[in-house]
């Protein structure tokens, strides 16, 4: 049900139970109608997903622009060609800054939830229930709302700092401030999540290693490092992960707030798929960097889950 | 609920009277009642079409102990960690060859094909707790598969059946890719890609936009206010995939 479930449950991904022999007569029979329950769901998935990416896959060794009959067939060339493609990898530099620019929200929700979980804090559902709104919004509506607010003229943004005797900055045109005010926009959805993970992993440690630590003579931040930081070893481990297959996905806000500028200033790997695939019609060369970026967060995943073994071990 | 000239002037003081009209002229001449109605379609389409399927072979998956179950919940697995770029170019050349292109069916069908392994891997999760003696026990007074499924093993269940909902609506409320990519006419455009349009084209019509922002918000907000503990477990489990 909860995060919990995916890092402390190996289980759910291991192998189903075994069939003990005395059912066997009857695992015949529910083993036809258990293939036909499996079918429907079975059959979208392999149309709409299966099958795709292995088409993803032949694309990538074609240089098909996506309107002519005609492709053929070249095999490593697109895969070549990313590799001295700068702005390809400017693209990936730009989801590297953004993985490391989301830390600054998982920092803020540990905070917010070491904050929750204090003993003198009142009204604690009320508190998360409110921080975690942005969370749950579409990321069209935040970008839209973000976009207002960084508006030159017309922001709020600008409006405190000219109030405040500054001046104002155009952040989404500006080449150094465009993609750390898209980064900005997608901490401001991100720490919710990151606040009630920590808040289970705090909420899950043992109190009464804190009332042993202060009979010892622990002060506050020794207890911080070797109660606190241990016992939500596992959320954060889970969280840099998410941080780093999820960021590599993202498209949306930069969709909605920049198109990948200015220039490329703030074009992520998605986007540029996007454009190569459906703006410029390389259909093939969008392909391949499709399959490059699946196996980007397919290794991270699995090195995760092989990590998760290993320290559950 | 304002003015163009009072939003830019400044965006977040209250305006009083609230100038409802924003949101009739959102409502009829920026199309998004069309939109209000598209994104409910495809976000009820998708949570539908997700629990029908993903409910039975989870179920079969999990309990029914049949001798391919691990293979192919891996299969399903595998589409957690896939990203949605790795299908979208050519699903776009299918549906289209299929006559699926800029219909919500298309849109539901792709939605769904996207949800089912989160479906199937968090109402597994809860399945396999399930003892399989009360599935015999069904079976013995008589019950068919699909009435023990129905009738015995789905109010067991029914928590993570409610976070598959919740879950997949938001999802699907809130998805832009699949409608930018398939629902590219404005008479199937779902809300968020409608406004993403309207952004484009009408830049100065600000009090629009946020009247079909608010639009947007609000139904994911409602499910959340009222259904917060179970839209929080939901939505952690969620973002695992």
């Amino acid at each position: 049900m909860s995060a919990d479930t995916f890092l402390e449950r190996p289980a759910a991904v291991s192998p189903g139970r075994a069939a003990p022999t005395h059912h066997r007569r009857r695992d015949n029979h529910a083993g036809v109608i258990g293939y036909w329950l499996v079918l429907p769901a079975a059959t979208i998935y392999v149309a709409f997903t299966l099958w795709p990416i292995l088409q993803t896959v032949y694309l990538s060794f074609t240089d098909w622009n996506g309107l002519s009959p005609a492709k053929s067939f070249i095999a490593f060339d697109n895969y070549r060609e990313l590799l001295g493609d700068e702005r390809f990898f400017g693209a990936l530099l730009h989801n590297l800054e953004w993985v490391a620019g989301s830390w600054l929200a998982q920092g803020l929700g540990l905070i917010l939830a070491a904050l929750l979980s204090a003993s003198w804090i009142r009204a604690r559902t009320l508190f998360r229930t409110v921080l975690f709104v942005p969370a749950t919004m579409s990321l069209v509506v935040v970008g839209i709302a973000w976009n207002q607010i960084y508006q030159p003229d017309t922001g709020i943004l600008n409006g405190a700092l000219e109030a405040a005797g500054m001046h104002g900055v155009g952040w989404l045109s500006g080449q150094h401030t465009a993609m750390p005010a898209v980064i900005a926009t997608a901490n401001w959805t991100y720490y919710g999540f990151a606040m009630v993970i920590l808040l289970g992993g705090l909420q899950s440690i043992d109190r009464s290693l804190y009332e042993a630590a202060s009979v010892d003579g622990a002060g506050s931040f020794s207890q911080f490092v070797h109660i606190t930081l241990p016992g939500i070893r596992n959320q954060i481990t889970l969280l840099v992960v998410l941080s780093f297959i999820n960021t590599l996905k993202t498209f949306d806000l930069v969709y909605i707030m920049t198109n990948g500028g200015p220039g490329h200033a703030t074009e992520v790997v998605a986007y540029y798929i996007y454009s190569l695939a459906f703006v410029t019609h390389q259909v093939g060369y969008g392909a391949a960097a499709a399959v490059v970026l699946t196996l980007i967060v397919l290794v991270i995943t699995v090195v995760f889950l092989r990590l998760r073994e290993r320290s559950d071990r | 609920m304002r003015t163009s000239n009072a939003t830019s002037l400044d965006p977040f003081a209250f305006e009083w009277p609230p100038v409802f009209h924003n949101y009739v002229t959102a409502w009829s001449q920026a199309h998004f009642s069309q939109y209000l109605l598209n994104s409910t379609i495809v976000a009820i389409g998708t949570v539908v079409l997700v629990l029908a399927v993903a409910f039975p072979a989870a179920y079969a998956l999990s309990v029914l102990r049949l001798r391919l179950s691990s293979p192919v919940f891996y299969t399903f697995l595998l589409g957690l960690m896939i990203p949605v770029w790795s299908v979208v170019i050519p699903l776009f050349f299918q549906l289209r060859n299929m006559g699926l292109i800029n219909t919500r069916l298309g849109a539901v069908l792709v939605e769904t094909a996207i949800g089912i392994p989160f479906a199937i891997f968090l109402l597994r999760a809860s399945l396999r707790d399930l003892p399989y003696e009360l599935v015999e026990a069904a079976r013995i007074d008589g019950a068919g598969d699909l009435r023990t499924l129905w009738s015995i093993v789905r109010p067991l269940v029914s928590p993570a059946l409610q976070a598959v909902v919740i879950l997949q609506f938001m999802t699907s409320w809130n998805e832009l890719v699949v409608p930018l990519f398939f629902l590219q006419t404005d008479d199937v455009r779902t809300l968020p890609i409608g406004l993403t349009f309207f952004q484009g084209r009408f830049t100065t019509d600000t009090s629009v936009l946020a009247a079909g922002t608010t639009l947007a918000a609000l139904p994911v907000l409602i499910v959340y206010v009222v259904l917060n503990r179970q839209f929080i477990q939901g939505l952690t489990a969620g973002a695992t995939k």
